[in-house]
């Protein structure tokens, strides 16, 4: 990497920073409107997704990466999508008979 | 022989051994916090009502921290780049504002954990609790341990590292001293508390002069042992931190060898600050979900 | 990380190595040595199975009063039966002996990726099997609740379940880091030329392993702690509201959920039988390639299989729970993905089987064990089938049905082939030859008896006879007609003991003969035998690196002077 891209991406973090303070101000304020619980969840996760994302794509350089790192995370988001939404189908259909 | 790839990137997969491997790790850490909103999600639907985050924690505390790990996610990220810009000065600042960011949030959940436990609020008062703090004090964990890898690459062994972590021991048993003044220092103990000032004066006094910096750490070491002789008089948490610090500092001072990494090998070294800085980032990452689940919802 | 020549103590040498070959078989030894305490544990309880409250002979005075076992402690040692045997002895040894040792040697590298945190792995490993052990000596014995440490029972039980936790978690952190370990080493060194699809079918098994255990032990991680949370805390998370305990009831805070800890166990616990199948048709496939003289059949149709396989293993594990009421159609699901994930594993047995058509077979031991494995898994897999179906899993659950049904797997499958690998290897990692005649002794006793013990539980199991009764069932009316296959059982499990002597005496007597220094007595292809000497250099493996030009399994090419190709072979 030349000084010249080091110092573009330092502007990138700047920049990322401030949209990571901006969404954690709005995640609270969305607290405070007193929402139902199922729109609070989405937006709330929303907002986490979309603070996620700018963490791991730019301060972790996902976005520069190649396919080995990308097909470790998929296959890691699969099995975690796995292990947080399979238990529940049993929950809910147990809870509904 | 060496191992291929140690500091290089392997031309196929673009990654040198080292990352890659922090990116397994950080795979099965996802699967491990995982498991823990797996069950939270799953405790929650199980039951008719749970309690709303807002009303029990308190969230302005938990956004000051928020902010703290975000700002730490960027000075961390910064301190690399820096290194990338053969700027080591820089790395030095910003590594170590990392480092202070991360124990302010430690002092933050300190102050949050307290609160709770004066107010009568354990794991055990009911499953939000115990979920938040089974989260919450896994993350602090791994706040601990990244503070521990930071510091290993941020602490250089020459004379004015040495003073500041004599003058941060020091100032902190001062401190300990006197909140607990009206029942530690009292009668026999007394003696104690005076030869430790006067240790703590003479290693102060002496930690500022290049000749006696050898000493310094046999006093830190002084120091301590005069202190602890106190753990039958004093107590409550200031004194505990106290031990805690002067034997981190003993440590420090004794047994770690210094990272002598960037003067052999500058690549290697801004690579291992990469990987630092992806466990790092990721433990934000783990906070910024933390967050509004169990505090906001 | 340099890898320096200099001369080396005993202790850097040998117990504080970071030496990938070195740590494989510190691995080997130490899961060897539990294997056999585990089943020695075994034997003590199928004593008391078939001549229920006799005293035992010879550890009988270890065990307390007269000799006699007491019921609290048959339930401990039926639990750290199943803990030792899985966690101590079967995945350490195929995965950290084996992976450790042939990985790198099988992909050309000249060590692991990063050889301290191997280290680290296997002294965690060592950690946790002591703090395992230790169990055995706090009051109220070592963990009582069964392997699955099912709650609400495992979280009132006594101190040994928090002991059998901690071991847990360091057992679990160890085979994080060897995964990590694994799976960096395969993916970044292998050698020049050494395509994901020239690899030897072991490394793409111990590859699918390392992945499951790398995402499947966190989440027993996050539920270890959750359940340390409820013993130590005193949090509720699989505790329900009002639970009555020896009439009285429980003060905690409960609306907590026993299935909770199911789900997360069995989220591990499911891909583990894979951990514990696939480095098992890694090995098994080597030694068939090899002793069969020709290539294996369908190799791709083999890796795409494991592949499949590795991924399918996640979305099963609630097959093990078909009687805790969860709701129908979740069954449903989990049933259509039971029979799902039969396919690949019929795949391979395919492949294996069809692999020696037409083959000119050498019947040496390996073979033999390799050979002994096609058939046991076999019945151990078919046998699962009705599991997975809830209906018929209604029935047979919990019987003495569901051990022979996984024991075929693990015992007469896995072990098997992990004795076959032994046998395979040693003159690798020696430089010496095993005594076939010994050999050969073993391999036909352990065949006969591990059927003794094994086959009659489908027996018993069909009987309705439960797999956790102490007295063998004796008090039941409907086990009184297969209540004499008890003594069939253990008397075959005493003998079983007694063929392993075979075993140990081969590797004594052989460790003791002369060096052959033979670098490839099988006429083997791939590189841990082609390009390395008898045992391979301490340091680096090879004399030079090779470069991969061959598919894995050339043998008998038309054409070729040689029945073999050596992957390094050029042209």
């Amino acid at each position: 990497m030349t000084p010249e891209e080091v110092k573009h991406h330092i502007k990138t973090y700047v920049l990322v920073f401030v949209a990571l303070a901006f969404l954690t101000v709005v995640t609270v304020a969305i607290s405070y409107l007193d929402l139902s619980v199922r729109p609070a969840v989405i937006l709330a996760l929303i907002v986490a997704s979309i603070k996620g994302s700018l963490v791991a794509c730019y301060f972790m350089h996902l976005i520069d990466e190649k396919v080995t790192i990308y097909w470790t995370l998929l296959a890691t988001v699969a099995m975690f999508m796995v292990l947080m939404f399979v238990p529940l189908g049993t929950m809910l259909n147990h809870t509904q008979m | 022989m060496d191992i291929p790839f140690t500091v290089k990137n392997r031309p196929d997969t673009g990654l040198y051994n080292g990352k890659l491997g922090v990116w397994l790790f950080l795979a099965s850490e996802v699967m491990l916090f995982g498991g823990l909103f797996s069950a939270y999600v799953f405790l929650r639907t199980g039951v008719d009502s749970w309690p709303v985050g807002a009303d029990i924690l308190n969230v302005p505390l938990a956004t000051l921290n928020t902010m703290f790990l975000i700002t730490s996610s960027v000075t961390m990220v910064m301190s690399w780049a820096s290194l990338k810009l053969n700027d080591f000065k820089k790395f030095k600042l910003y590594a170590g504002l990392t480092l202070l960011l991360a124990c302010l949030f430690l002092v933050v959940k300190y102050f949050e954990y307290t609160a709770k436990f004066d107010h009568h609020l354990f794991p055990s008062t009911n499953n939000f609790l115990g979920i938040y703090f089974t989260m919450t004090g896994l993350h602090v964990l791994h706040v601990i341990g990244g503070i521990f890898v930071i510091y290993y690459y941020w602490r250089k062994f020459d004379h004015n590292h040495r003073t500041l972590i004599n003058n941060i021991f020091c100032a902190l048993f001062l401190v300990a001293i006197f909140t607990n003044w009206d029942e530690g220092i009292k009668g026999y103990e007394t003696t104690n508390g005076l030869i430790s000032i006067v240790l703590l004066l003479v290693a102060l006094v002496s930690s500022r002069k290049e000749q006696f910096k050898l000493k310094t750490k046999y006093l830190i070491l002084g120091t301590f042992f005069v202190g602890a002789l106190g753990i039958f008089n004093f107590h409550g948490t200031g004194y505990y931190l106290f031990l805690f610090l002067g034997l981190l500092a003993i440590a420090d001072s004794f047994i770690f060898k210094s990272n002598t990494t960037y003067e052999s090998d500058p690549e290697h070294f801004t690579n291992r600050i990469e990987i630092v800085g992806l466990y790092w980032h990721f433990v934000d990452l783990v906070w910024i979900f933390l967050f509004p689940v169990l505090y906001l919802l | 990380m340099t890898i320096d020549h200099h001369k080396q103590s005993f202790w850097t040498k040998y117990v504080f190595s970071t030496d990938h070959k070195i740590i494989g078989i510190q691995y080997g030894i130490t899961s060897l040595v539990w294997l056999l305490f585990g089943f020695v544990l075994m034997m003590i309880m199928r004593y008391q199975l078939a001549y229920p409250e006799s005293p035992i002979p010879f550890v009988g005075g270890l065990i307390g009063e007269g000799g006699i076992l007491p019921s609290e402690m048959y339930n401990s040692l039926g639990a750290m039966h199943g803990t030792i045997m899985i966690f101590l002895g079967v995945v350490p040894l195929a995965f950290g002996a084996f992976g450790n040792y042939f990985v790198p040697l099988q992909i050309g590298a000249i060590d692991m990726a990063f050889p301290k945190l191997n280290a680290a792995s296997y002294w965690m490993y060592f950690l946790g099997s002591v703090i395992m052990g230790i169990g055995f000596f706090v009051p109220g014995g070592a963990a009582n609740s069964g392997w699955t440490s099912y709650p609400p029972l495992a979280d009132i039980a006594t101190t040994g379940q928090t002991v059998w936790l901690f071991g847990m978690v360091m057992l679990i952190t160890s085979s994080l880091l060897g995964s990590i370990n694994i799976l960096a080493t395969v993916i970044q060194l292998r050698t020049e030329g050494m395509t994901w699809m020239k690899l030897p079918i072991f490394v793409w098994t111990q590859f699918i392993t390392a992945f499951l255990l790398l995402l499947a032990f966190p989440p027993l991680e996050a539920a270890g702690v959750l359940q340390l949370m409820d013993r130590l805390a005193g949090t509720s998370f699989f505790m329900p509201s009002g639970l009555v305990v020896s009439g009285e009831v429980l003060t905690n805070a409960g609306g907590g959920s026993p299935l909770l800890w199911q789900h997360l166990f069995w989220f591990l616990a499911h891909p583990e039988v894979y951990v514990l199948i696939l480095p098992a048709f890694g090995i098994v496939t080597e030694v068939i390639a090899n002793n069969t003289r020709k290539p294996i059949q369908g190799y791709k149709s083999l890796v795409y299989s494991m592949v499949f396989l590795g991924f399918m293993s996640f979305v099963v594990w609630a097959h093990h729970m078909y009687l805790t009421g969860m709701g129908t159609s979740i069954g449903a699901f989990f049933q259509t993905t039971t029979m799902i994930i039969s396919i690949p594993s019929v795949v391979i047995l395919t492949a294996l089987l069809l692999s020696l058509w037409g083959g000119s077979i050498r019947f040496n031991t390996p073979m033999l064990f390799a050979l002994g494995f096609l058939p046991m898994f076999g019945i151990g897999g078919l046998t699962g089938l009705p599991l997975g179906l809830a209906a018929a899993d209604i029935h047979l659950h919990d019987t003495y049905y569901v051990i022979g049904h996984f024991h075929y797997i693990v015992a007469p499958g896995t072990i098997f082939a992990l004795f076959a690998g032994i046998y395979y290897w040693f003159p690798k990692m020696t430089g010496k030859r095993t005594n076939e005649m010994l050999g050969k002794l073993h391999f036909f006793f352990s065949f006969i008896f591990m059927n003794g013990v094994f086959m009659p539980m489908f027996i018993q199991g069909l009987a309705g006879v439960s797999r956790r009764l102490w007295d063998g069932g004796e008090i039941y009316a409907h086990a009184a007609d297969v209540l004499y296959l008890n003594e069939v059982m253990s008397v075959s499990a005493w003998l079983l003991g007694l063929s392993q002597l075979f075993f140990i005496i081969n590797m004594i007597i052989s460790l003791k003969g002369e060096k052959t220094g033979e670098a490839n007595p099988w006429d083997a292809t791939t590189l841990d035998w082609t390009d390395t000497t008898s045992p391979p250099l301490g340091h680096g493996n090879f004399e030079k690196v090779p470069t991969v030009y061959c598919g894995p399994y050339e043998y008998s090419v038309p054409g070729s002077k040689e029945d073999f190709t050596p992957q390094s072979k050029k042209g």
